[in-house]
């Protein structure tokens, strides 16, 4: 029994301890870039027009790739959930590539489709299009890495909800849009919610594909982390500064996400 | 009226109804009771239209909405077969009070507002849950949430109302209690109604008419009596929990008649059968009488012909109010007990009892 105890303890203490290792692998750097940062010079780099045309450009180019993922991966995530076709987890595969992808290759890949020299390049620019080098690219790419995860978790969420809802409501209506608006997405509105900060969040966070693909031009196609990278070697405080923007973002983003995690249907006021 | 002639639907390797044929009366109540997995849902999800047969046709007042006119095919959507349709686990839309899960149907029927609102009033006060009209599901108790779930499918006016096992998912305590609330719920409503459970004391309750399914298949179909008094296949007397053997007639009679199960002779009543023919026995576990002590004749059946056995109990399975005692007579044989007599009667597992039941008691069919 009291062998039993103290292996009871033993494995208390050594789960305890590989959880403390990671809580304080992971927020031991993030600290230091808080540690490092001097008030004054938060200030001044706020007014720094490089931050801040990285920052719009990052906001901008960000919204703008959540929401066209938003249009069409909502549809995407709603077919792959509700209906079974051959080639479905083909399909799926496809979707999940960019995941697994790393950024690099998929901004050659991005380069060898688009770029004036790649497969679409040619007719492309005939239409006067040259893809690289413009703010477009940076969405792209963004879009490539990033939808995904909108995705992935729109189709858990409309997989979730519970199919006697959809056909109560099937029943009692004739109209397939009436209950998807009504029923479907107010019971998944959590998961395309979530879907979407992630996907937010995963587009301000992009850095491979975009430096392969769209370059980085200040003002142009420069995003947060672009800039980071840049301002390294001439500015390490401003690259700091940028990065700890990017962490209250990042932080304020999961925080967001675990509320609406937490949230629940029908709570009266 | 309701009439399904022939359906036959299989998902990929099973076939789960195997030429269904049924009629449903107008403004009857029938209960279709069977084990878990008999395809009493995969039954009402095609009556609703929620899915298609691969064979034969559904009528709806004698209106064809599933099957084929000629060369064309039809199937009717849900929303416009005119039923309501209660699930299982109620199925309440739980971001909607309760006065907008009742109203949903009445909105997309583009109803004046004030018509809306005079049916939800009325409609809850039909469910005597007027009070809680702007409750959210998960604030009502289940029972609560299975009345609810009844008014929004009586809010459309159903010609056909559907009901899933609408009280499984309630405690003991609040199934019995609301299965006679439910009774008299739909008995005053005068709709054509099917109601599925596997509980076939709720089906004798609360239905007109029963219809027992097994594997696929209505193995019988007729009212509470018919079924529980005779049983017509070896799966119905199964699912009934009664005593089934494989018999053979030794010697028929007018009267009672010699009959053999294993190597055992007893005496039985059948009808128009001949010497040799082989039949099923069937015989209700509370038929049968125990005892310690060899058994007098019951003063009650005086006239009747009584077949005396003795065997070793077996097995004893103690319920709530009851027993199940097992008893090997040369064959398996049940008898009910309540738990007092069985007390007083000092039966034991292991102990030998004699064992009493009337000759026309056993019910007899084709072998």
């Amino acid at each position: 029994m009291g062998l039993e105890r103290i292996s009871d303890r033993l494995i208390i203490a050594l789960l305890a301890f590989a959880c403390l290792f990671f809580i304080a692998f992971i927020s031991f750097p993030i600290a230091a870039v808080f540690l490092n940062l001097d008030l004054d010079m938060l200030i001044l780099q706020l007014r720094n027009p490089q931050v801040l045309s990285a920052l719009t450009v990052s906001i901008v180019t960000a919204s703008f790739a959540t929401l066209i993922s938003f249009i069409f991966g909502i549809p995407t995530a709603y077919l792959l959930a509700t209906r079974r076709f051959p080639g479905r987890s083909i399909v799926d595969t496809i979707l999940d590539i960019p995941i697994v992808l790393p950024p690099a290759v998929a901004g050659i890949a991005l380069l060898l489709a688009f770029a004036p020299r790649g497969i679409l390049g040619p007719t492309l620019k005939e239409f006067g299009i040259i893809l690289p080098g413009s703010t477009i690219a940076v969405v792209l790419a963004q879009i490539f890495v990033a939808s995904p995860f909108l995705i992935r978790s729109a189709k858990a969420a409309f997989e979730d909800v519970d199919r006697n809802l959809v056909n109560s409501a099937k029943i009692l209506s004739s109209s397939r849009l009436r209950v998807f608006l009504t029923i479907t997405l107010p019971l998944s509105s959590h998961g395309l919610l979530a879907g979407t900060i992630m996907t937010w969040a995963r587009s301000m966070g992009e850095f491979g594909a975009t430096l392969m693909f769209a370059g980085n031009l200040p003002g142009v196609t420069q995003t947060m982390p672009l800039a980071i990278y840049m301002l390294m070697a001439e500015d390490p405080m401003a690259s700091n500064v940028l990065s700890a923007i990017l962490i209250v973002v990042s932080f304020g983003v999961l925080a967001l996400f675990k509320i609406l995690g937490r949230k629940r249907y029908g709570a009266r006021l | 009226m309701i009439e399904l002639k022939t359906i036959k639907k299989r998902f990929s390797d099973k076939e789960v109804l195997k030429n269904v044929t049924l009629q449903v009366q107008k403004n009857e109540l029938l209960s279709i009771v069977g084990p878990s997995g008999c395809g009493k849902t995969t039954m009402l999800n095609i009556i609703s239209g929620l899915c298609s047969p691969d064979e034969g046709e559904i009528y709806i007042d004698k209106i064809l909405v599933d099957g084929k006119k000629g060369r064309k095919k039809i199937h009717v959507n849900p929303s416009d077969r005119g039923i309501g349709y209660v699930f299982q686990n109620y199925s309440l839309f739980p971001h909607m009070r309760v006065d907008e899960n009742i109203s949903y149907g009445l909105k997309a029927k583009h109803l004046p507002r004030h018509e809306i609102k005079k049916k939800i009033n009325s409609l809850l006060d039909f469910i005597a849950l007027r009070d809680y009209a702007q409750y959210y599901p998960h604030e009502l108790s289940g029972g609560q949430q299975q009345r609810v779930a009844l008014a929004r499918a009586l809010a459309i006016d159903p010609t056909l109302l559907l009901l899933d096992e609408p009280l499984s998912a309630l405690d003991p305590k609040t199934r019995e209690s609301l299965r006679t609330d439910f009774k008299n719920l739909l008995e005053t409503l005068e709709v054509t109604s099917i109601y599925v459970t596997h509980d076939l004391a709720e089906a004798c309750t609360i239905s007109d008419r029963i219809a027992v399914m097994g594997e696929g298949v209505v193995e019988q179909i007729g009212n509470r009596d018919e079924i529980l008094e005779k049983p017509n296949s070896k799966f119905v007397a199964n699912f009934l929990g009664l005593n089934v053997y494989d018999g053979k007639i030794v010697q028929a009679a007018s009267g009672p008649a010699k009959v053999k199960i294993g190597n055992i002779e007893i005496f039985t009543t059948v009808i128009g059968k001949g010497d040799g023919e082989k039949i099923i026995l069937t015989i209700k576990p509370e038929d049968i009488i125990l005892s310690t002590e060899p058994l007098i004749r019951n003063p009650k059946w005086y006239g009747c012909v009584c077949n005396n056995l003795t065997g070793k109990v077996s097995d004893i399975v103690k319920m709530k109010s009851s027993a199940k005692v097992l008893v090997d007579v040369g064959f398996p044989i049940e008898s009910e007990l309540t738990l007092s007599s069985l007390k007083d009667l000092c039966i034991d597992k292991g102990k030998n009892v004699y064992v009493q039941f009337k000759a026309d008691s056993l019910n007899v069919s084709q072998g």
